[in-house]
């Protein structure tokens, strides 16, 4: 395909004001293109906007200025087939099994095919064979985020939106869900091209660990400040990738960029709280 | 161990201080047992009403208004919590109404439900059904719009509509309000019935106690509490526990 898979004018996101809450403008002057394939990280401070600009990507939100177009098409507030989305919160439903959870998503889609094997062997490669039957309470909170991915990757979606999804989870759990986010991006379950995958995260070193390209935002209203390209070898692992001398320069690069705006968003946040 | 048995015995204690203060307060002559009765005279009735049979009708004429009151209402209260959280601006305009309706002390509406129905069945069932409908509608119409944000996204991204949120997301996280609107109301049920049945018919719990008012018997008052609140009791004990348990299974106590 030429031209990039999904690209952002001019964007901006303006909450206004309601129930004597002040109106707040989340993103302005968004401009980014993100080719297929591809596995981008934005980074930024808290509260400049980062989920926003993904709800818009994914049609939950509609941008209230500027145009977002994915694969040709343009989104604005509809929902699109070929996304899959995974929250920082849980979003499972807790009613449901793990087995029914990842097949809800055939369900809803109308996917023919037997889709208990389907589910069944999704929950195979992300390591949680024999939990079928189990609750999503009776799981550990990275057990929970490996169900969400099986529930994501199981109908296959193209653009692959993730916002922080693993901040809630200690470290060692986290470099092991990231290496397997790494291994099922790369591997695509026996897919053609990979997914193109748009991660929000505030942790700078997971950002570069993982992404072909990292993103900075400015403090709010969130705006692309720089980017920075990531030319690190694949198959990388997030535990070792960490020494590379590369990732330490790319790590002080990027950080200078972003710890302006760090700044300035806590400078923001005190006036706000200290009027 | 023994303080452990007297900490579990206690609730019965107070009970039993309670019907002995009740005994010893009219064989004292501290109240009449003209109007008060005894608790040995009122078990008595139990249990004659219980070995004769003479109670059955009259429950089964209570309990058959409550169930359907009871049904009725629970199933139009969701039916109308589900149109208020789908369309808004219904809910909007009904606001006033809901307002009027859940301040509205309902057991006054008890004479007009009579004018409007008879001394029957119909009075009884219909007042039940309103009772219970505005409990049902106000718990599970709150229990809507709390139902959590990101579940339904991420529902919405694997593609369901409108028809599959309602069916795999809002119903079973509505349940849960649903069941906790039920056990809230059954008390309001059996009383929305009794008072209907004070105020006019010819059978049942309440019908008793206006028969033990007019003819001056304080025993038949109180044995047909007593039926009323073992009823209320074991329909909750018996059934909406259970379902409550039953229906949230998943959630972490």
């Amino acid at each position: 395909m030429s031209g990039p898979l999904i690209a952002l004018h001019n964007v901006a996101r303006r909450f206004p004001a309601a129930g004597g809450k002040a109106g707040f403008t989340a993103v302005q002057g968004i401009d980014l293109e993100i080719e297929e394939g591809r596995f981008i990280a934005v980074v930024g401070p808290s509260g400049c906007g980062k989920s926003t600009i993904l709800n818009m990507i994914a049609g939950l939100d509609a941008p209230s200025e500027g145009s977002i177009v994915v694969a040709g098409e343009r989104v604005a507030g509809r929902l699109r087939g070929d996304v899959g989305y995974l929250f920082q919160k849980d979003a499972l439903l807790p009613w449901k099994t793990v087995q029914a959870n990842v097949e809800l998503p055939l369900v809803f889609r109308g996917i023919k095919g037997d889709h208990g094997r389907i589910a069944r062997e999704w929950l195979a490669r992300v390591g949680l064979a024999g939990f079928e039957g189990n609750f999503p309470h009776q799981l550990s909170g990275g057990m929970r985020k490996r169900v969400a991915l099986a529930a994501t990757f199981v109908y296959g979606p193209r653009i692959l939106l993730m916002d922080e999804p693993f901040s809630a989870l200690d470290v060692q759990t986290r470099n092991m869900m990231e290496n397997e986010l790494l291994e099922l991006w790369q591997t695509n379950g026996g897919e053609e091209s990979s997914k193109t995958v748009i991660f929000v995260t505030h942790d700078l070193e997971e950002a570069i660990a993982l992404a072909d390209e990292v993103v900075v935002l400015t403090a709010n209203p969130g705006r692309v400040k720089r980017r920075f390209h990531v030319g690190l070898d694949r198959p990388r692992n997030v535990n070792d990738i960490r020494f590379d001398d590369r990732f330490r320069l790319l790590h002080a690069e990027i950080w200078e960029a972003l710890r302006e705006e760090v700044a300035r968003s806590y400078a923001l946040q005190r006036t706000l709280v200290h009027g | 161990m023994v303080r452990r048995g007297l900490a579990a015995a206690s609730p019965a204690l107070v009970v039993l201080a309670l019907l002995l203060a009740w005994d010893l307060a009219t064989r004292l002559g501290l109240a009449d047992p003209r109007y008060l009765s005894r608790p040995v005279d009122v078990a008595a009735l139990v249990w004659q009403w219980t070995r004769t049979g003479f109670i059955l009708p009259h429950l089964t004429t209570t309990l058959t208004e409550v169930g359907l009151g009871y049904v009725s209402g629970t199933l139009a209260g969701m039916a109308v919590a589900f149109l208020f959280f789908f369309l808004p601006r219904v809910a909007e305009w009904c606001d006033p109404l809901v307002v009027l309706l859940n301040a509205a002390p309902r057991a006054i509406l008890a004479p007009f439900a009579v004018l409007l129905f008879g001394i029957e069945l119909g009075s009884k069932v219909a007042l039940v059904c309103l009772v219970v409908f505005t409990i049902t509608l106000l718990s599970l119409y709150t229990g809507l719009k709390e139902v959590d944000r990101t579940i339904v996204d991420n529902a919405r991204v694997m593609g369901a509509g409108r028809a599959a949120l309602t069916r795999h997301v809002y119903l079973p996280a509505a349940l849960v309000w649903v069941v906790s609107a039920m056990r809230i109301s059954i008390g309001q049920a059996f009383t929305a019935a009794i008072v209907c049945e004070l105020l006019g018919a010819t059978q049942g719990l309440g019908w008793i106690v206006a028969a033990g008012q007019s003819a001056v018997k304080p025993d038949w008052i109180m044995a047909g509490l007593f039926f009323a609140s073992v009823v209320v009791l074991l329909v909750d004990f018996a059934i909406l526990a259970p379902l409550e348990r039953r229906g949230s299974h998943w959630r972490v106590f």
